[in-house]
């Protein structure tokens, strides 16, 4: 019987696709004008092993000179408009779960000397027969060009948003960028394609016609640059558009098979090309089964501050800005007054906004470079204390600094953070390095300055020894639109089912203070019940709920 | 609102929560620790008064566990909870009247309330009439936009029934002819004697 469960119970979660998922590695940093560097990590589970999914590598906006590369490809097949070999800051491929995991655990980063954020994404999903992945906006695309289904613009538009996909509803295509140009023309197999673009309101008037970018003026004449507008994509043949006869009033892309755009009338019965996906960052993405996950790691020192807010199901997340705030002499303050705004998953990134000017603190940080000489010993990992023991020759110590006093350590790319001193004595300065994981040595871009000797390893590192300095205490101040509109979420977040439950939780024994009554599930709702915040839910928070509810 | 660090959001129990109830704060602090460059926070958000948790950030635990449970279970006898609200503007006489008019269905109803938005630039609030059972706190506040206007039985000991009615009056500053447009109904809640969120359904 138990056995007929578990059976069950594995075809069910097979059948609607539990647990498939891409997880991605912690943050690391690397190292400036440096290839090939460890990036592996990222792990699709939970798909079925015979499925042919869909992946996408991408590197957003990484640091100029930055890129990407797969050593090992093997079972892959690179999407239209991709190659597998070589550096690049984006990749869509099919293949197995297997396959595609093996290709991750090969990912590697070459770095430029520019130092910033490289984040890498990577989403996966079974591949849909009939539709492209376009990596840079996180979108799908259904090319529309069988014979029988080729139509007019108008019927192109109407019938594209009686359609849905993974979840989204869509929309006659719109090309807002060349990549996004380049990509059609790379995958639909067809000329003279619809796309959202007209000037039926106004001739010479073009506008995007659909999307997100809906009624986004691209130029206010015909001809092939008059009037464009500045920053919008246009992309017309030479001559184009033209508005010929009065009536060429729609926009189509690969114009005769070439690479740019035309305009015609609506009689024509063209191709299209249906677009899901209204967001600009892939990783926003709210496709149904389809999983992405990414890492910012940073080339160089670069700090960064990122933040994912939960607001619950019912807070529109995007009414929200951030901003940062340092803590300086017992008083908050902003740092670069800059507002953020918050996306609609509840993510902000104040990166650009952190005062990184550091104040002391106590202690001392020791850096290492490469040397000549083994003045570092590393012993083996003890796991059953999940440390290791490491000593440094006491000569490294310059005069000033107390062994004693070091709190931190970098060791090559291999630790970076906290040590626990132990003792010193003529000779050697010891410390303890607690980690629930081992180094990984063999990763390291300086394997060529450890050297394995029986049970610990020797390092030829030179130490900089200086004293630790801090960053300040910062903070997130969030703000709302306008104070008269959060007035209004208020009155409706605090509403009479909120203080009647208070009022029913009190009498059910509540009312002597701390006393858990019958009806709260959760500590948040006495802290959010205790109105006057002074630890205690009792009848003066109720009568406080009770006045805001009428408004006394 | 509060935000908490969402490690000890998630910590905080029936037992603890007094000792975290001291943040109510819209500025979240962090720390930038040397040594780690890319730092992420997970926050929760909260709010107080938010007894009922409805614009609050779910705890991780208890919510994986409940809704595991709900999954995968069956429910043979369904109680709706919803009830039905009516809303019926009229202009007489040269004043503009709104007639809220409840039905709770099969529901122990203990409380309501309606945003009744209002074209500020046209109409006036004047008050609100209340035609309830028993002895309710009703309520008819102004909030310049709109009214809140409903009722709560704070010990649960009567129950709201099909009678209750609520004529919000206003006057109109300008000439008009009719309230089409004028008058409608934003938000809405209402608790049964159970302590249950409700839907309110307004015809």
């Amino acid at each position: 019987m138990k056995n007929l469960l578990v059976t069950l119970l594995f075809l069910l979660t097979s059948f609607l696709g539990f647990g498939q998922s891409v997880s991605a590695p912690d943050s690391k940093s690397f190292l400036p004008s440096t290839t090939g560097q460890d990036a592996s990590g990222f792990v699709l589970t939970g798909f079925s092993s015979t499925e042919t999914l869909l992946a996408s590598i991408s590197l957003l906006n990484p640091p100029s000179g930055t890129t990407f590369v797969l050593n090992t490809t093997t079972g892959l097949t690179a999407a239209s408009g991709f190659t597998l070999a070589g550096n690049k800051t984006r990749l869509v491929v099919t293949g197995t779960m297997a396959n595609i995991n093996t290709a991750l655990a090969s990912l590697k980063v070459n770095t430029g000397s520019v130092i910033g954020n490289v984040q890498l994404s990577v989403a996966a999903t079974v591949n849909p027969v009939g539709f492209f992945y376009n990596g840079v906006n996180g979108h799908f695309y259904k090319p529309i060009t069988a014979t029988t289904d080729r139509t007019t613009y108008t019927n192109a538009r109407a019938r594209s948003l009686l359609t849905t996909f993974k979840g989204q509803t869509g929309y006659l295509v719109t090309i807002t960028s060349s990549s996004e140009d380049a990509f059609i023309f790379a995958n639909v197999p067809a000329t003279n394609v619809w796309f959202a673009a007209t000037d039926e309101v106004v001739d010479g008037r073009w506008v995007i016609d659909a999307g997100p970018e809906k009624g986004t003026l691209m130029k206010t004449s015909n001809g092939q640059l008059n009037g464009n507008i500045p920053g919008v994509y246009n992309n017309w043949a030479q001559g184009e558009p033209n508005g010929s006869n009065g009536s060429e009033n729609y926009a189509v892309a690969k114009w005769n098979g070439a690479s740019t755009w035309n305009d015609l009338s609506n009689n024509w019965n063209n191709p299209y090309v249906i677009e899901y996906g209204t967001w600009t960052n892939p990783d926003d993405a709210t496709f149904t089964e389809f999983y992405t996950n990414s890492v910012t790691h940073t080339n160089g020192d670069v700090l960064t501050a990122r933040f994912n807010i939960d607001f619950g199901s019912n807070v529109d997340e995007t009414k929200f800005t951030a901003k940062a705030n340092t803590f300086v002499n017992n008083v908050w303050g902003t740092t670069t007054n800059t507002s953020r705004a918050i996306s609609g998953l509840g993510k902000v990134d104040l990166t650009n906004d952190l005062d990184t000017v550091k104040v002391n603190g106590n202690g001392v940080r020791g850096t290492t470079t490469g040397g000549q000489v083994e003045w570092l010993v590393v012993y083996d990992y003890e796991p059953q204390n999940q440390r290791y023991q490491l000593l440094i020759d006491k000569r490294e110590f310059p005069q000033g600094i107390s062994p004693s006093n070091v709190t931190s350590l970098q060791l090559f790319d291999v630790w970076n953070g906290p040590v626990t001193y132990q003792w010193d004595d003529g000779t050697w300065a010891a410390y303890y390095i607690y980690t629930p994981t081992e180094f990984n040595f063999t990763n390291s871009s300086f394997t060529s300055y450890i050297r394995r000797a029986g049970s610990f390893w020797g390092w030829s590192a030179e130490f900089t020894f200086t004293p630790n300095s801090v960053f300040k205490q910062h903070g997130i101040d969030l703000s709302y639109t306008n104070q008269t509109e959060l007035n209004t979420l208020y009155n409706s977040i605090v509403t009479v089912s909120d203080v009647f439950l208070a009022f029913k939780e009190l009498s059910n024994g509540g009312i002597f203070g701390n006393q858990s009554g019958l009806e709260f599930t959760s500590g948040i709702q006495f802290m959010n019940a205790d109105v006057d915040g002074n630890g205690i839910f009792n009848e003066s928070d109720t009568y406080k709920l009770l006045q805001h509810l009428t408004g006394v | 609102m509060k935000l908490y660090g969402k490690t000890e959001y998630d910590a905080i129990t029936k037992s603890n929560w007094n000792t975290k109830f001291n943040s109510t704060r819209s500025l979240f602090p962090f720390s930038l620790n040397t040594g780690t460059l890319n730092n992420t926070y997970n926050v929760s958000a909260t709010w107080v008064g938010d007894v009922n948790l409805s614009h609050s950030a779910q705890q991780s635990v208890s919510s994986i566990a409940s809704s595991s449970i709900r999954s995968m279970s069956l429910t043979t006898n369904v109680v709706s909870t919803d009830i039905q609200a009516s809303i019926l503007t009229e202009l007489v006489n040269g004043k503009a009247y709104a007639y809220i008019s409840l039905n709770p269905l099969q529901n122990e109803l203990v409380g309501t309330q309606f945003q009744l938005n209002y074209d500020n630039s046209v109409l006036k609030f004047d008050g609100v009439e209340f035609k309830t059972k028993g002895s309710p706190t009703n309520f008819g506040t102004n909030k310049g936009t709109y009214v809140n206007v409903g009722s709560l039985i704070t010990d649960g000991s009567n129950t709201l029934d099909n009678t209750t009615e609520y004529r919000i009056m206003f006057t109109p500053t300008k000439n008009i002819t009719n309230v089409l447009g004028l008058i409608s109904v934003g938000s809405t809640d209402a608790v049964n004697k159970d302590g249950k969120q409700l839907k309110v359904k307004v015809n």
